[in-house]
């Protein structure tokens, strides 16, 4: 065949023309996949399927919803578990998107929205957001569902008592506990019950938290109808006198037992002072449910619940048995007066709850909207800045404020029962293992090569 | 279509009697056999802690997808030394003219010499897939995410392999193939960090070409059409461009 000039330029259009051709075809193809993408979780463990209680939420869910990631440029093993959980709400919805911010080339944005962990989500839905810490489908269902109910979230702090301040300056203030709050859509506010004639109707609940000085009866008067139409409260108490708050105790049921609760074996936990008192073990209730942390309660008072009112009451914090409440001195040797001190183990935290006659304070529409819940706890330290990060106080702190916005726990994620959990491997088993992978298996390889060298140098 | 299979068993008999790829072998099984058991007492390790936490990653999780990943790293940089030399040698040794004068098509010639290739790591696969099966001597494996890894492993290592056969017809010189595969993989396989941030159609289109993006699914255990059509194509394209290339070398000029 002679090749002519001729010859030459056919060739070259038909392979102009058969690249361009094979690429659309390639392309078409590629989106076409895309497009009909099917997607199969195959693991055993189902670790790729959200639970069925995450699945019913995002079923729900016809609005983008977007996660914000702060992954720093490097973190592989965090972005790795971010893309996995993103991925996970994605499959079952695609009104979720996912986008990265690497932290390092924008702080301003990081200081902005109050980012502080490397691989923190951001949620955003309809205008709110949340924020998330742990990377794991059950912090991701519960804020998703915090997002779909909606409301704005208003905590109103009373003033003008000496109580605690949301943003005071001093160690005792809660700046930090606030933050968290408002990281989390939780907005707060502080009322005066004096000078403001009525408590907001949005007010999701009302904080009180360790006053100094006594309420007058027209407060009090107040935060009663508060209560009887069907507010909720938060009451931080402290050792000492009651502030004139006794009608409110009253109307509750609880008791204000005398007295600051003391550990004899503060050594042993590993403090100086007997009145810090340290609760590790958990009653159930959807305040402590799943809870791991130990929490600390410097200078805390006990509490008792009778049952002359018509709330429900369920203990959620509880001290251990060798903890009692001593009412005088401390003294230089801690020792239990009898007749005057009261006995462990005391009640540290009290969840009352009630079906209130009166519709809801929040624009909820859902069928518990009814219940009317209040949180009584004798320590307002825990929450402080100065305490703050001891141990589990913060998440204590958090899951108390959702509990009373009845934004507690709804999504529990059930545990997956992974086959493959557990590796029951003797030290000779893998030395064995090792023996073998790095021992025999390549040295038998290189002896095959060897031999085939020998075989191929004789010839 | 015969002709495959005698083209393969040539490239398979040329490998296997050749030391090298027993010693590609060797290193292979050493370096991956090393991580792996790093990564087994890794897990022995956190085990305790692990047990105390809700949903915690499992053995397959912890190793095996590890396993994987590092064979991944293997194969990008042994890939390209043993696809080097498939065209470009015998173009030098002058004995492509043989096999054109045989009769057999340029498709059998790319097919068998693309099998005969694959069949080595096959070879390899087997024995990187045979390191979690002891660990059933203590525990079980998640067998669908297992599964799901090591056909993303075949996979990815056709797609490894119809590159660098592609680029072994370009050029004369097995040392340009070579370096010439490694950059195109390694290019394939960082595209997708520039795809990361934002969500513009352009950065969809670089994650979506990203080799190891569809893989990392794969390894997870999510069986996705789309990744195994990626692959399917990917692997397509490249063996019709290395017969197009060969045809066009049979035209005299």
């Amino acid at each position: 065949m002679e090749v002519t000039r001729e010859l030459k330029r056919k060739l070259r259009v038909q392979n102009t023309i058969f690249y361009t051709l094979f690429s659309l075809l390639i392309g078409v193809l590629a989106f076409l996949s895309v497009r009909y993408e099917v997607t199969t979780d195959v693991t055993l463990n189902r670790r790729n399927t959200p639970t069925e209680n995450s699945l019913a939420l995002l079923k729900t869910i016809d609005k983008p919803v977007v996660i914000t990631a702060f992954v720093t440029s490097g973190n592989d093993a965090v972005r790795r578990e971010v893309a996995r959980l993103a991925g996970l709400f994605q499959r079952a919805n695609n009104q979720i998107k996912l986008k990265y911010v690497n932290p390092e080339t924008e702080p301003g944005l990081v200081r902005e929205l109050g980012v502080t962990v490397d691989g923190e989500l951001i949620v955003t839905f309809g205008g709110r957001t949340e924020h998330i810490q742990d990377l794991n489908e059950q912090a991701l269902s519960n804020a998703l569902q915090r997002l779909v109910r909606g409301g704005q979230r208003w905590l109103a702090f009373t003033e003008g008592h000496g109580e605690r301040q949301p943003h005071g300056a001093t160690p005792q203030d809660y700046t930090q506990w606030v933050q968290q709050l408002e990281n989390r859509g939780i907005k707060t506010r502080t009322i005066n019950l004096v000078s403001d004639k009525h408590i907001p109707k949005d007010t999701t609940a009302v904080v009180i938290a360790a006053p100094k000085r006594k309420f007058l009866p027209g407060e009090v008067t107040q935060l009663r109808a508060y209560l009887e139409q069907g507010g909720n409260l938060l009451w931080l108490s402290e050792p000492g006198p009651s502030r004139g708050l006794e009608p409110i105790a009253e109307q509750l049921g609880v008791e204000l037992l005398p007295g600051t609760l003391v550990d004899p074996q503060h050594d042993y936990v590993g403090f100086k002072d007997p009145r810090f008192i340290v609760v590790s073990d958990y009653v159930f209730h959807p305040i402590t449910q799943q809870f791991a942390f130990d929490t600390i309660f410097p200078e805390a008072r006990g509490l008792e619940a009778n049952d002359n009112s018509d709330w429900e009451h369920e203990i959620f914090l509880e001290s251990l048995p060798r903890v009692w409440a001593k009412t005088g001195d401390l003294g230089v040797e801690l020792a239990f007066d009898k007749g005057e001190d009261v006995p462990g183990p005391l009640a540290l935290g009290i969840a009352f709850s009630r079906n209130s006659a009166i519709t809801g304070t929040t624009t909820d529409t859902e069928e518990d909207t009814n219940e009317q819940r209040v949180v009584v706890v004798g320590d307002s330290d825990f929450v402080s800045d100065m305490y703050l990060g001891q141990g589990g106080n913060l998440d204590l702190g958090l899951n108390i404020v959702n509990w009373l916005g009845r934004d507690e726990l709804l999504m529990a994620v059930p545990t997956k029962n992974n086959v493959d959990r557990t590796l029951d491997l003797s030290v000779t088993m893998v030395r064995g293992l090792t023996l073998l992978l790095l021992g025999i298996v390549p040295i038998a390889l290189l002896a095959a090569g060897g031999r085939i060298w020998w075989i191929r140098r004789q010839r | 279509m015969s002709g495959i299979w005698v083209i393969a068993g040539r490239e398979i008999r040329s490998l296997f009697l050749s030391p090298l790829a027993w010693i590609v072998l060797t290193v292979v099984e050493f370096l991956l056999a090393y991580l792996f058991l790093g990564q087994v007492k890794l897990f022995l390790s956190v085990q305790p802690r692990l047990a105390g936490m809700d949903n915690a990653p499992g053995v397959t999780e912890v190793v095996v997808a590890e396993l994987f990943r590092n064979t991944a790293v293997i194969a990008l940089m042994v890939i390209p030394i043993l696809t080097m030399r498939l065209i470009s040698e015998e173009r030098r040794n002058q004995t492509l003219t043989l096999l054109f004068s045989a009769p057999v098509s340029m498709a059998e010639i790319v097919l068998g010499k693309y099998l005969g290739v694959m069949s080595f790591f096959a070879v390899m696969w087997a024995m990187v897939a045979s390191m979690p099966l002891m660990l059933y001597m203590g525990g079980q494996l998640d067998l669908g995410m297992y599964a799901a890894g090591l056909l993303g492993g075949i996979l990815l290592v056709g797609a490894f392999c119809a590159a660098g056969l592609y680029l072994s017809t370009l050029t004369l010189y097995p040392a340009v193939a070579a370096i010439s595969t490694f950059g195109l993989l390694l290019l394939l396989w960082v595209i997708e960090w520039a795809g990361k941030v934002g969500d513009s159609v352009l950065n969809n289109i670089l994650t979506y070409i990203s080799i190891m993006h569809h893989y990392e699914s794969l390894i997870e255990g999510v069986f996705s059409s789309a990744d195994i059509v990626y692959y399917l194509l990917f692997i397509i394209t490249f063996l019709i461009l290395s017969i197009r290339r060969l045809d066009a070398r049979r035209m005299p000029h």
